[in-house]
């Protein structure tokens, strides 16, 4: 009688143990993977992104080589900018979608400032830095893009320099453009 | 010696019965969760593939602007094409795009390249899935 009392029903509570021990694990393998997808997702938003910061610094590249002020400077395009806020969005490079990009494709801003700021000998290399934020006479800038789609955004940053270089009189003047120093933010 | 006999078939009918219900569940539950493990291997798949298309382009664009590769059309490489992922299927589109197409005041000599990078791939559960990434190359005048 005694054994019995104990032995009864003990297959349908061993079964219950396995079955919890068993639900336990996959909730714990479900709940893992349900991340999963999401950070796919959260992947492909910062790449898009990263690209879409990439294309800026290249559109707004193009976009300073078309600009020509008289002195061979960017001054025109950095008008505005003050020590404290030195950053002057490009034209029609302000938080807008890319020339051929569609507006859900992501935006993205290409600002320019002066190498006016401390510490920018060491970021561009170059031994002579600019004084006022707003004037250009070194013809070097620091170019700064940032993508963003879908709540991602990635920034981008590089140096932009022109130099004139003297040919003969005949083949007239040329200047030559480098973008260098690139470093993601 | 009946009565101490423990476990009765009942009883044990009953446990098998309880036991392969909640298996089931469990395996249903496993199917999703590896289900969703896949897709987002797949997804990452697709990305990086995409990714390293982009690359390659802005390596070519660096090296030689007038490389056939970055002539404008559309490269389709089908379902087994890439060895190294036969389960995607990736298009590349280049358009050039001149003038103030490419940037506000640009020279219309001046030509920039669109490139739209498209990986696709079936998911198991059925239906074709899409990855897109673009951007934009530039020459160095």
């Amino acid at each position: 009688m005694n054994a019995r009392r104990t032995e009864d029903g003990v297959a349908l509570i061993l079964s219950l143990i396995v079955l919890l021990a068993l639900s336990a694990l996959v909730l714990a393998f479900m709940s893992a993977s349900v991340l999963e997808p999401r950070i796919a997702r959260n992947l492909g938003d910062t790449a898009r992104a990263r690209w879409l910061a990439e294309a800026g610094i290249e559109v707004g590249y193009s976009r300073l080589i078309a600009s020509a002020d008289p002195d061979d400077s960017w001054t025109s395009l950095l008008a505005g900018a003050t020590p404290e806020a030195p950053w002057v969005p490009l034209p029609s490079l302000n938080s807008s979608p890319l020339p051929g990009f569609t507006l859900a494709e992501g935006m993205c801003t290409v600002s320019i400032r002066n190498d006016s700021a401390p510490g920018d000998a060491a970021l561009t290399g170059e031994a002579l830095v600019d004084v006022d934020a707003a004037r250009d006479t070194n013809g070097v800038v620091v170019m700064r893009s940032t993508g963003t789609f879908n709540g991602a955004s990635r920034t981008i940053e590089a140096v932009v320099r022109r130099h004139r270089t003297l040919g003969s009189p005949a083949a007239g003047n040329r200047v030559r453009h480098a973008l260098s120093n690139w470093r993601e933010r | 010696m009946r009565d101490t006999g423990g476990l009765s078939l009942v009883e044990i009918l009953v446990a098998t019965c309880v036991l392969s219900v909640g298996l089931v569940a469990v395996a249903s539950g496993l199917r999703y969760a590896v289900g969703a493990v896949e897709s987002g291997r797949n997804e990452t798949t697709a990305i990086v593939l995409a990714e390293e298309r982009l690359e390659l382009f802005r390596g070519v664009a660096l090296d030689s602007w007038d490389s056939p590769l970055l002539a404008a059309g559309v490269t389709r490489e089908g379902y087994g094409a890439i060895s190294a992922a036969p389960r995607f299927r990736r298009e590349t589109t280049v358009v050039d795009r001149g003038g103030a197409g490419c940037a506000e005041g640009a020279a219309s000599a001046v030509t920039c390249k669109t490139i739209r990078v498209a990986v696709a791939y079936r998911e198991a559960s059925g239906g074709e899935w899409r990855v897109e990434l673009s951007t934009v190359l530039a020459p160095r005048p």
